[in-house]
């Protein structure tokens, strides 16, 4: 067993066992990126913190059941998962139709290419699409270009934003996040595809300069 | 060959790993000879790996601590 | 085995973006080797054979000594494990221009031999000549434009190419910008260009006789790797690579 199992199975142990500083430790930990999931649910931040609270009821009342099949951090998320869908009724099981429908962002996106007919670049690029130099953390620029983004996901519609939030910036895999919100792997990638180049978009924006 | 349309269209399916062999071929071949297909793969990437960077906000104290009331409660309730 | 590998400037992996163990002067690089089964485009350490060259042009050139049972696909060779041997220095900035501007000049003459071909003399060399002036891009566009060519013939396509070389974009009026705004490296345009060239050839043979295109692109293509192993002092192309 991998020494990540042995911990897992240990700090398990100890939470059945009502030890409240390994549970403390636990909610530090997951808490601050549940808290994000649940913003992508629930707009509402004190609904947010709502769903957070409830997750972590639910997550000790499960927890004699908690059998290690999965890692402890995908069972929470799954919690979460649920206890959202219910509290925010976006269905967990179905994926909205209008998100998979072409955006208007994507619509413009189709300016930058030659059309189907041109005699020479048919379909190609008109830009130039630089490659972006890397940012000074903490520069003038990072920070306009973390606004963006910030600014960005929140326009996103729901189900691209639970996807790229997942994947992106919780580093969830592809599996965990079809199975947490019940999406074909084939209906995943379209939902990040559009996602991404949105976020690329907005980066361009800024980084263009 | 690919067209740079098509491209746009697959660099997620490509990143994910879920193109064929041929197909993944073919984009790699456009990509090489493509200048402004390669920014945009670069762009693609660099997209992904910046949002990767963001720590989520801090976690209200106010939240943690009716959390941890809850905990004491389920645990009295425990015994 | 040793086979050639080209990677973007840092010694970084265009597709991977895995930064690749550089050789000391005493040594090789260190090994990079992957687990489980060497499959094309999804595992394995990438490189090419000789005549490949240029499908893969990037900033750096670089030998690599390759390890392990090598699979040969079409466009590559693909091994477990491989290290870098050495930098070839002769590709360099100047070597890719000087290939773009191989390439520009022979879409020219293709455009010009057109042009005489269909009676039109004079301006065949009119073409010719202002390859060789002062603001060769602008000269070959504006011709180009005045001969009212064909929009998809070999005339434009060398505009296009003329505008590439230093630059712009293709489609683009003469006042748009030009490289201060940013644009590919000399090695980046280079693979752009010489594929470009290679396609125009084709589409040309294609046009005197249907089904053509593909031995013609692909022979363009061994003419241009001949050229490049020869300019970098590689062994010639023969049967043997």
């Amino acid at each position: 067993m991998s020494s990540k199992a042995v911990d897992e199975r240990e700090l398990v142990a100890r939470l059945r066992a009502g030890d409240e500083d390994a549970f403390i430790r636990l909610v530090e930990d997951f808490g601050p990126s549940m808290l994000r999931v649940a913003g992508v649910y629930a707009r509402d931040s004190q609904v947010a913190a709502e769903i957070v609270q409830e997750t972590w009821m639910a997550v000790l009342r499960g927890l004699g059941g908690f059998e290690s099949r999965s890692s402890l951090r995908t069972w929470v998320f799954t919690i979460l998962g649920n206890c959202a869908s219910r509290r925010t009724k976006m269905e967990a099981r179905s994926t909205p139709l209008s998100s998979l429908e072409v955006s208007g962002g994507e619509q413009d996106e189709l300016e930058c290419f030659f059309g189907a007919n041109h005699p020479r670049w048919a379909s190609c690029w008109t830009t130039i699409n630089n490659r972006w130099d890397a940012l000074p953390e903490d520069s003038l620029s990072a920070r306009e270009a973390e606004r963006a983004i910030v600014e960005k996901l929140k326009l996103l519609p729901p189900s691209q934003s639970a996807v790229i939030t997942l994947r992106d910036l919780e580093g969830l895999s592809s599996d965990e996040v079809c199975s947490l919100l019940g999406l074909s792997h084939g209906n995943q990638r379209v939902l990040l595809h559009r996602a991404r180049l949105a976020i690329r978009r907005a980066l361009q924006e800024v980084l263009d300069q | 060959m690919f067209t740079c349309r098509q491209i746009y269209d697959l660099v997620t399916e490509y990143d994910e790993g879920s193109l064929e062999t041929g197909e993944r071929r073919q984009f790699e071949q456009h990509v090489v000879i493509c200048p402004p297909c390669r920014g945009f793969l670069s762009q693609m990437r660099d997209t992904r790996d910046r949002l990767g960077q963001y720590s989520p906000p801090e976690f209200p104290a106010e939240l943690e601590d009716s959390i941890v009331n809850a905990f004491r409660t389920w645990k009295k309730e425990q015994q | 085995m040793i086979a050639y590998k080209f990677l973007s400037s840092g010694a970084i992996g265009l597709f991977s973006r895995h930064a690749w163990p550089t050789p000391t002067s005493d040594a090789p690089g260190e090994w990079v080797r992957v687990d489980g089964e060497v499959k094309e485009c999804l595992n394995g350490v990438h490189a090419c054979a000789k005549s490949q060259l240029v499908e893969w042009l990037d900033d750096e050139l670089w030998e690599i000594e390759l390890d392990g049972a090598v699979l040969e696909a079409d466009g590559a060779v693909i091994a477990p494990a491989g290290r870098l041997v050495r930098r070839l220095e002769g590709w360099n900035d100047e070597c890719a221009r000087a290939f773009v501007g191989h390439c520009v000049d022979g879409t020219v003459a293709l455009a010009a031999e057109s042009l005489a071909r269909e009676g039109r003399a004079t301006d065949a060399e009119a073409l010719l000549a202002s390859r060789s002036q002062p603001g060769a891009e602008l000269k070959v566009f504006e011709l180009a434009r005045n001969l009212e060519e064909d929009q998809s013939g070999p005339v434009r396509f060398a505009a296009d190419m003329a505008r590439l070389e230093h630059g712009g974009r293709p489609e683009l009026d003469a006042d748009a910008p030009t490289a201060e705004a940013g644009g590919p490296t000399p090695a980046a345009l280079a693979a752009n260009l010489g594929f470009v060239c290679a396609h125009i050839t084709a589409q040309l043979a294609e046009q005197e006789s249907a089904g053509a295109y593909a031995e013609s692109f692909a022979r363009e293509r061994v003419s241009q790797s001949s050229w490049l192993a020869e300019k970098l002092q590689l062994e010639p192309l023969g049967d043997a690579s």
